[in-house]
């Protein structure tokens, strides 16, 4: 096993959870995200180490992982369009009101603050997975925050 | 914000689901099957891309849509201009393009009030706006982006105390040219649609709500983008504009 397969394996132990969480906001599902999990790991452990971004190891294996998820759910049901991102919370019955609240972020924006809270993704990793700056990151997590925040603590918001 | 960070990191994090399923043995075993059919992975990268492209290049323009164009008005005035300079700090570094700021709309909040949204383009084609979100030169999004905006009060019981109440969004979907909004009293409201030129490529829309909509019984239900030739291109559903006795009192233990 060379150097990369053992860090892998390491993001593998750490990280699966919140992959698989962060990624079910996009599948729908918790069982097609673990599958999209698994396989991104499977085909960044065939990967040639050549071919792996090992500087960006989390943001690699995510970006498969969402091609993936992607890949399959166009497969299966959605009909075509010209972006199909759109995150979601899984069980919003849970917490109806931040539920409500997130689906107002644009998806983008959605989708970074669940790589932020539910990936555990740092800064870099998001602007890495996302292949945007990490000042876009930061940009869109303060909006994300003031746009939350006004609709969650709504007697102090401020606009 | 800080708190609030904390505060919104433990409420999500309430909600993720701490089943741990992990199977490293599965990715070894998945892993010397993709390697078996390596072979074939070019090929169904090659699909992917095909497809992409498909998705990506341009529909044929579609006439009557308003568009605003960049470097052709008056340089912005020099609020506008610092205002966007702010996107260029060390802590965010939006690569924004201040000068090259454009008016793109105006919308009437209340009776007393308006506002106007401006847009700035990015180095690397993206854009920034007088709303406060960026977005990177990658930006596409073909179907309608909603946001609403409870700029003003709200009880915690979730009635509007105060306005502006707003719908905002974009899109980049390039047959679009106007939304009809629908409320639940089956009243019906044209809004404008105001498409910004090269590089932004993406159209824009701000709408104040009308006080009589904030009431149940009366509040938006859908969002539809329409096509020069009337085809309903999206429709999105409303959420966000809360009402008295909508949430809760807070449990008292």
């Amino acid at each position: 096993m060379d150097g990369t397969a053992r860090e892998l394996e390491a993001l593998y132990e750490t990280r699966y959870v919140s992959f698989r969480n962060a990624l079910a906001t996009v599948t729908g599902s918790r069982e097609s995200a673990r599958d999209a999990v698994q396989e991104a790991f499977a085909r960044a452990l065939a990967a040639p180490a050549r071919e792996r971004d090992e500087a960006h190891l989390a943001a690699y294996v995510w970006k498969i992982a969402l091609r993936f998820a992607l890949e399959q759910r166009r497969k299966t049901s959605r009909p075509p369009s010209g972006h199909d991102l759109d995150p979601q919370l899984l069980e919003p019955e849970r917490d109806p009101e931040l539920a409500a609240a997130l689906r107002e972020l644009p998806p983008r924006r959605r989708l970074i603050v669940f790589l932020r809270y539910f990936g555990d993704f740092s800064y870099a990793e998001i602007a890495a997975a996302c292949e945007v700056s990490e000042g876009t990151v930061a940009a869109a997590l303060a909006q994300a925050h003031a746009q939350l925040r006004a609709v969650l603590e709504p007697e102090g918001a401020v606009r | 914000m800080i708190d609030f960070e904390s505060d919104l990191s433990v409420r999500v994090g309430a909600l993720a689901d701490a089943r741990d399923d992990q199977s490293w043995p599965e990715v070894v075993a998945r892993a010397r099957a993709a390697r078996r059919h390596r072979r074939r992975v070019p090929i169904a990268i090659a699909a992917v891309l095909a497809s992409a492209v498909v998705i990506v290049s341009p529909a044929t323009s579609v006439g009557g849509k308003v568009i605003r164009l960049l470097d052709r008005d008056d340089p912005p005035p020099q609020q506008i201009v610092e205002s966007f300079a702010e996107w260029n700090a060390p802590q965010v570094k939006a690569g924004v393009q201040p000068d090259r700021a454009i008016k793109v709309l105006e919308a009437r909040l209340t009776p007393n009030r308006t506002t106007t949204l401006w847009v700035a383009p990015t180095r690397n084609g993206g854009f920034c706006t007088s709303r406060g979100w960026c977005e990177g030169g990658d930006f596409r999004y073909d179907r309608l982006s909603v946001g609403v905006c409870l700029c003003g009060r709200v009880a915690q019981n979730g009635e509007i105390l105060a306005g502006p109440v707003m719908l905002e969004g974009e899109t980049t979907n390039e047959r679009a040219n106007s939304l009809l909004l629908r409320f639940e009293d089956g009243e019906s409201q044209p809004i404008p649609l105001v498409w910004v030129g090269a590089p932004v490529n993406a159209a824009f829309f701000l709408y104040g709500v009308p006080k009589q909509h904030w009431q149940k019984g009366h509040l938006p239900t859908t969002l539809t983008m329409l096509s020069a030739d009337g085809d309903e291109l999206d429709t999105r559903e409303v959420h966000g504009i809360t009402t008295k006795g909508q949430f809760p009192p807070p449990d008292r233990h």
